[in-house]
């Protein structure tokens, strides 16, 4: 491919919108999954995939487009707190549980959309998201949203990296575990909230895990982390695009926009996966025992 | 005449609980300044749940405890806590200078970076536990006594006047040991106040002044060649033996 090639479809207009809001959520998702892996809270991210997505569909049944975002505060709001509360006093069968009401949840979410007259449309666009519809006012949005979260990460980053790490010496030196808890939870519920109108509910809890796992592969510590995170989020949301335009353009092969920016970063993560094993395996490589 | 300081820590008949079942009860006596206590006693004995009453962790339900002249949950910034390298993971990704750092979080705040003064105390607590060289290794690549030293570094890296430390010594090397106990010994010299619950009853008597048996209940509290008898420790572990093995105690099943 030659440079003219990998530019040329960015001087469409909404090719130029939808590459800057996934720069915008790349540089997001790739420093607020970092958090997300360290503190191990993929469950949380995946339960507010599942409590947005009513949270959105119900907005729109009564606010139209308008709703859509205040559908999903909310819902990431109240599910924020809620996963907070309950990490503090959780008990093994509290999973079970937890997992009947996400998927309630859900499915209230279907039920709803199931309601409208172009229901496998919407449904389709719910899930996955239309990135190639990115609005100029949606920009604006998610970009005051990733202000608002990247200044709270730099702000409070060092005391949510030792609570992840050791949480009792956290406590022993007075910080307060549990409001730190409920901001990384708010942080990641914005997020959320911030990406769903671009990559759907179905596909967000992608991009705050693999550029995550991609930076921890790769990575020493956590601000490597987040920075190759983001770095890989944002080029993998570039590739992605100019794959899924240039199939569909070019050679009539229809590929839809997000679903091959995440399989992009599936791609990467298994290139630095392999890459990682390659140099383990070089023998002069001292590893002392754990 | 001024009044005398406030001791470090003292207990004063204090009975620790958790979901209000009393753990731990009739814990007398006063940890001074540049002096270290062993709190010795068996597993599920209470040795943990008096480090974390000392943190304001776990509620004193009778008698009380005083850190400092105050309350445990007011006095945290006078102390520095070491848990056990091994309750940590050792994959997470920071460096061993990152985690000594994390002790100086406090005195940092959430609107500065970390400082040359910052930067400074991490490498000298480093030095401190000998282990200045490995200060850009990643914790989790150390083996296991010196990720205890690390943790010790942190607790050190503010200079704090009294420390807390949860079996530092299970599962660490002799060199490890060593280092452990020097730079314990120095952090005393200073006035630092060491309160250090061990099942390994060597290095105790010297390194600490005074000995605190645990099981349930206050055994005994005092100096530590009164407190570490054949007798005291049998009543301690319950029926187990105590055998005095060429001049170092030693807990055996019996």
């Amino acid at each position: 491919m030659d440079t003219a090639l990998l530019l040329e479809p960015f001087r469409v207009p909404y090719l130029t919108r939808a590459l800057i809001e996934l720069t915008i959520l790349g540089v997001l998702c790739g420093t607020v999954g970092t958090f997300v892996a360290l503190r191990r809270l993929e469950f949380v991210a995946d339960a507010l995939t599942h409590t947005v997505f009513p949270g959105v569909v119900i907005g729109f049944a009564l606010r139209g487009a308008t709703g859509i975002l205040a559908g999903a505060l909310i819902a990431a709001g109240v599910t924020a707190c809620a996963l907070t509360l309950l990490g503090r006093h959780r008990r093994t069968g509290d999973d079970t549980a937890l997992a009947i009401v996400l998927t309630a949840m859900f499915s209230i979410g279907v039920l709803v959309v199931s309601r409208s007259h172009s229901y496998t449309a919407d449904l389709e666009t719910f899930l996955f998201g239309q990135v190639l519809y990115t609005s100029r006012a949606q920009i604006t949005e998610t970009a005051a949203v990733a202000v608002l979260c990247l200044a709270a990460l730099a702000v409070l980053g060092r005391e949510f990296v030792l609570r992840a790490f050791d949480p009792d010496a956290a406590r022993a030196a007075g910080h307060r575990v549990g409001a730190l808890d409920l901001a990384l939870n708010l942080i990641v519920a914005l997020t959320v909230v911030a990406a769903v109108r671009t990559v759907g509910t179905a596909l967000i809890l992608a991009l705050l895990v693999i550029p995550a796992a991609i930076g921890r592969t790769l990575g020493r510590r956590p601000a490597h982390l987040a920075l190759i995170g983001s770095v890989a989020a944002v080029l993998c949301g570039y590739l992605g695009l100019t794959i899924s335009y240039t199939a569909s353009v070019d050679h009539d092969l229809a590929l839809p926009a997000a679903p091959t920016v995440v399989l992009t970063l599936v791609a990467v993560h298994l290139l630095a996966l392999g890459a990682c094993g390659a140099a383990r395996l070089r023998p002069a490589r001292f590893r002392s025992p754990r | 005449m001024t009044e005398p300081a406030p001791d470090p820590i003292r207990f004063t008949d204090a009975t620790m609980a958790y979901h209000r079942a009393p753990v731990l009860e009739g814990v007398d006596g006063r940890v001074r300044a540049g002096e270290a206590v062993a709190l010795i006693g068996p597993n599920g004995g209470g040795k943990t749940t008096l480090i974390k009453a000392v943190l304001g962790l776990v509620p004193v339900i009778a008698g009380t405890v005083t850190v400092a002249g105050r309350r445990p949950a007011e006095a945290r910034a006078r102390v520095g806590y070491v848990p056990q390298a091994a309750s940590l993971d050792p994959e997470f990704p920071v460096t061993a200078r990152q985690v000594v750092m994390m002790g100086r979080l406090r005195l940092i705040g959430r609107w500065r970076r970390p400082g040359r003064q910052d930067r400074a105390a991490v490498d000298e607590a480093l030095d401190r536990v000998g282990l200045a060289d490995r200060a850009g290794a990643r914790f989790g690549t150390l083996s296991g006594g010196q990720r205890q030293r690390v943790l010790l570094a942190r607790a050190l890296s503010p200079d704090p006047p009294i420390l807390l430390l949860d079996e530092p010594f299970n599962g660490v090397d002799a060199v490890s040991q060593d280092a452990l106990i020097t730079a314990l010994t120095r952090a005393k010299s200073t006035g630092t106040a060491v309160l250090v619950s061990t099942h390994d009853l060597a290095p105790v008597p010297c390194l600490c002044e005074q000995t605190c048996l645990v099981n349930r209940r206050q055994i005994a509290f005092g100096p530590t060649e009164l407190a570490l008898t054949p007798d005291l420790l049998r009543a301690c572990y319950g029926g187990h033996v105590v055998d005095l093995d060429a001049g170092r105690l030693v807990v055996t099943r019996g």
